[in-house]
């Protein structure tokens, strides 16, 4: 897969608003190892990238269009804890925006007390992320058939 | 029963190296396969100071080995941090490191002292990990506990740092997030978190089936406070186990 900081981000971003993160939170993306091999250190970047939330990008800050290999995107709270999803070159789209909303829908879950986000039609749980048919979707973890629907909007 | 050095190397089933001073964890996934599982209390196995002012403890029980390693800074003035032995020997003691005696190997000494002694600590296979129970393991540096939830098809994991380890800890903890390998071949990472030390981390390995082995580790980093000596500290955790219905 051709990842990009950018297209990491913007998944980022589309997945927050479905799952109405805490107000205060703030996205960073960054380059890992080629692999994201374990140990890798955080503080060793080659490149940083930061999009707020709620109206306040700047657009002037770096981004990248081109393939960096793997990406870190960090979702960052007000209480001062963040969550980290490493997004490895190896995974196909589908499985890193799955992956990407899964784990980042933990992470809202735990600062929300629990809110069911997304919804999932008809039942008090949430919608599961999932890979199905090759498109990273939304599924009812009961009955993945009826209510599944794409985590990103079709592209044009 | 423990191992020989012989046999735990012919059923070496996940090493970890560590690279003294950088702090950075890595582990290969199985080479060869070992089915039997074995349950023992936890035990510290080595406490190997590669100088005077790093600490480094490797506990291991049935389904986990953990290794708490601490490096005070030196002075404020730059000049090489001095313990007492009285010292060394009280800080050994919170961290669950006897090192009294010891004298600080080289680097080459030191790797060699502690492979010796992870394989000597080594299980011989994976810890069985039967659907729906939920065992945990636990040393002085925290509680592991897994469980093979084989309706969903995964491994529901958490770990919680034990009060002795929080108590030397003065700040946020940040967490790699779990690395894992399915029967040798690596998995997405779990996500890491930046969080409390009080936090109970936790996470989700999937898909896990019958038959799986699985082996997970984490790697988690902060700053110390030791009687006054500050420095950083870093937690490596790992596991290895055998889903079965």
């Amino acid at each position: 897969m051709n990842l990009t900081i950018t297209a990491a981000l913007e998944w980022a971003e589309i997945i927050l608003r479905q799952l109405g993160a805490p107000v205060g939170h703030t996205l960073d993306a960054r380059t890992a190892a080629p692999g994201g091999e374990a140990g890798t250190q955080a503080t060793k970047v080659a490149f940083t990238s930061r999009l707020r939330i709620g109206g306040d990008a700047r657009p002037g800050e770096p981004t990248s269009g081109q393939s960096t290999g793997s990406v870190v995107i960090v979702l960052a709270f007000d209480d001062g804890s963040s969550t980290s999803v490493l997004l490895e070159e190896s995974m196909t789209e589908a499985e890193a925006v799955a992956l990407l909303a899964e784990q980042l829908q933990e992470s809202v879950l735990e600062h929300t007390g629990g809110a069911a986000a997304p919804p999932c039609p008809g039942h008090n749980h949430p919608a599961a992320a999932k890979v199905v048919e090759g498109v990273a979707t939304w599924t009812c973890p009961q009955d993945s058939r009826d209510r599944a629907r794409p985590i990103l909007p079709a592209r044009s | 029963m423990y191992l020989s050095r012989r046999s735990a190397l012919a059923s070496f089933s996940l090493a970890l190296t560590m690279t003294a001073g950088s702090g950075a964890a890595h582990a290969k996934p199985a080479l060869n396969g070992a089915s039997t599982a074995t349950t023992r209390p936890a035990r510290t196995v080595v406490a190997v100071p590669l100088d005077d002012r790093t600490f480094t403890a490797i506990t291991g029980t049935g389904g986990s080995k953990t290794t708490l390693r601490v490096t005070l800074k030196a002075n404020s003035d730059g000049s090489p941090l001095k313990l007492t032995r009285a010292e060394r020997n009280r800080i050994a003691a919170i961290l669950g490191a006897p090192t009294a005696g010891h004298k600080a190997p080289s680097g080459e000494e030191s790797s060699r002292a502690w492979q010796s002694e992870t394989l000597a600590g080594q299980q011989s296979g994976p810890a069985t990990l039967r659907c729906d129970k939920n065992p945990s393991w636990s040393d002085s540096n925290g509680t592991l506990s897994a469980r093979f939830n084989c309706r969903y098809s995964n491994i529901n994991w958490g770990y919680k740092i034990s009060q002795r380890v929080q108590s030397i800890i003065s700040g946020r903890v940040v967490e790699q997030g779990v690395s894992w390998w399915k029967n040798g071949k690596r998995m997405p990472r779990n996500a890491g978190h930046v969080t409390g030390k009080n936090y109970h981390f936790h996470g989700t390995l999937k898909p896990v089936v019958h038959g799986n082995n699985v082996q997970f580790q984490d790697y988690m980093t902060f700053r110390v406070n030791i009687g006054g000596k500050t420095g950083t500290g870093s937690l490596v955790w790992v596991s290895n186990v055998k889903a079965k219905k």
